[in-house]
């Protein structure tokens, strides 16, 4: 066998292995929506802690933090060390509440607890469409980076295009045949199986291009490109980092129902405190593969890698986000590329299978099962769950082989809108003082959202915006602009009874 | 809900705390600005990476000892 085939033939036992895993796990499947999206809330803390950290790190983390790292430098460990703790701080404190809310009031999706508590079926609604809306730039992401694993493992036999469309297909039948349940079986494989291929990955290619390890690379950086040793982003940008990718992403639909997988407050808990160290420790590998990139880019090695291979694969692709692939597939052995690939493919599907839930789950229950055919049977929501799957899949694939750019970038966009969530859902978490009621919620989070669509250079494009923000950026605009609208528009109107007494009942199950 | 067992104002007391110190420790992660040099530092890593890698050691064993204690006084 050539190495490409070694090497497709371990992504593709990989899948088979994940679609295995869905069909029993669609086998102890009961046809409830509690069932289907959260587990009947009874899963215990290695559960919950690899799919919360499995689901959060995506192709994001295994292949576009390389490419950040080899092209700028230190900067992204600087700001994702504070990003990663970040989030698990805030899955601690404010994941553990909205985990004892959903027991208490039955939610299973964010709409569901915020139409809940700001008594708003408006709501309800604005949250479902415009966060489905806004996972579409991860999906799309995740969609890139499986085209980028199979086309490079492959050695070009499988092109971009089939290979994102194959490996998402079979992240989407393993969640059509075992729902979300499928997803937190599959996140415990992947989650290991991506954190053992990003460490032994970071080994073997340090080891590989400098037995001196990142002493020696940060002495050939000082001398090739200094300006990679040090922070380069501006303060603003690495607070709007922290902030998108810390709360921003913990209030995104796929990783909020994890707080309603959990069986109680404890499990949570540890498992915060497990997904701390697990994301943040994960970019240390990943640092030494990308500053390894970049003093290769720097110097070449003739017959292997070209002085500035980096600027080829970015024409080709797109992006720099190839590196990683590249990285694996010219140094390391064809088995070992295969299991490395296959992580890399585990790290995209673990995020990939629970937006897909999460999106499904929005649109079935928070419109399709409310709006559309209310009171049929559960069975027939599952159906829709099923189909709407396949159809944010193929959304994200058609807008992945568009090559829309830089990982890192695209999924700031997601991110930044789930920034506009925080003001809304810390009183809904923290109700000791009314200060927000559901007309100022609303008025906030659709300034918020417009705010970060019209800043963001990718979609502010369109609207004719002169803008070159990135997303990071644009999400701390909006929120400021969401905070303070909220507030005025609450200060000015009066909460309705039934905002009232709910209040009230909130108080009651966090304090009493 | 085993922490709501607790008095609530102990509890809530040592949640504000624990926010606060939150707040304090990752502002203290743009201190990275103050040493943003590529001189080599600790292991001849650069100055700002090893700021940086210090900082991450000190948030997340604040983060592991403050669990521990939440945990072992009922969670």
């Amino acid at each position: 066998m050539e190495a490409w085939q070694v090497t497709t033939a371990i992504i593709l036992f990989y899948c088979a292995l994940v679609v295995a895993i869905g069909f029993i796990a669609g086998r102890v499947l009961k046809r409830t929506l509690e069932d289907f999206y959260v587990l009947g809330r009874r899963a215990g803390t290695i559960v919950t802690f690899l799919a919360t950290a499995a689901t959060y790190h995506s192709a994001f983390a295994f292949l576009t933090s390389v490419a950040v790292f080899a092209t700028t430098g230190i900067t992204f460990w600087v700001a994702s060390s504070a990003w990663t703790t970040m989030a698990a701080v805030f899955m601690y404190l404010a994941g553990t509440r909205l985990m004892k809310l959903g027991k208490a009031r039955g939610h299973i999706s964010p709409a569901d607890g915020l139409a809940d508590f700001y008594r708003s079926e408006l709501l309800r609604v604005l949250v479902a469409v415009i966060m489905a809306l806004f996972i579409i730039a991860y999906i799309v992401v995740q969609a890139v980076g499986l085209g980028l694993i199979l086309d490079i493992g492959s050695g070009g036999a499988i092109p971009y295009a089939y290979g994102s469309f194959i490996l998402m297909l079979v992240a989407t039948i393993y969640m059509v045949l075992g729902g979300l349940r499928a997803a937190y079986w599959t996140d415990v494989l992947q989650g290991v199986w991506m954190y053992l291929g990003i460490v032994i990955a970071g080994l073997l290619i340090l080891g590989r291009l400098a037995p001196g390890g990142l002493p020696q690379v940060f002495d050939q950086l000082r001398t090739l490109n200094p300006a990679l040793l040090v922070m380069r982003w501006d303060p603003i940008m690495m607070l709007g980092t922290i902030m998108i990718y810390g709360p921003g992403l913990m209030l995104l639909p796929h990783l909020w129902i994890k707080y309603y997988v959990a069986r109680d407050e404890r499990i949570l808990k540890a498992s915060a405190l497990g997904t701390a160290i697990y994301l943040s420790s994960y970019y240390i590998p990943a640092a030494m593969i990308g500053l390894a990139a970049a003093v290769v880019n720097a110097v070449g090695m003739p017959g292997v890698l070209e002085k500035g291979f980096i600027s080829a694969l970015t024409a080709k692709y797109g992006s720099a986000d190839a590196v990683m692939a590249v990285m694996i597939t010219t140094f390391l052995h064809p088995t070992v590329a295969g299991f490395l690939l296959a992580g890399a493919a585990a790290a995209a599907m673990s995020t990939l299978d629970s937006f897909l839930g999460a999106t499904s789950l929005l649109l079935t229950r928070d419109i399709y099962q409310r709006y559309v055919r209310p009171n049929r049977p559960e069975s027939e929501y599952v159906l829709v769950s099923r189909v709407l799957m396949f159809v944010w899949m193929l959304i994200g694939w058609y807008f992945a082989i568009l090559k829309p750019g830089l990982i890192f970038d695209i999924t700031a966009i997601a991110v930044a809108g789930g920034l506009q969530l925080v003001p809304m859902t810390l009183q809904m978490v923290i109700p000791r003082r009314r200060i927000i009621n559901a007309k100022g919620a609303v008025a906030g989070f659709v300034v918020g959202s417009i705010l970060v669509t019209l800043f963001t250079v990718q979609t502010g494009k369109y609207f004719g915006m002169p803008v070159t923000y990135h997303a990071a950026v644009a999400g701390l605009i909006g929120l400021a602009a969401n905070v303070v609208v909220t507030l005025l528009v609450s200060f000015l109107t009066r909460p309705s009874r039934e905002e009232i007494e709910v209040f009230e009942e909130y108080r009651k199950i966090l304090y009493s | 809900m085993k922490s709501m067992g607790t008095p609530a104002r102990p509890y809530r007391k040592v949640e504000a705390l624990f926010v606060i110190a939150v707040v304090l420790i990752w502002a203290l992660a743009f201190g990275v600005y103050l040493v943003n040099r590529p001189d080599p530092s600790i292991l001849g890593l650069s100055n700002a990476y090893a700021y940086s890698l210090l900082w991450w050691v000190v948030a997340v064993v604040a983060f592991t000892v403050y669990t521990i204690y939440d945990l072992s006084r009922g969670g």
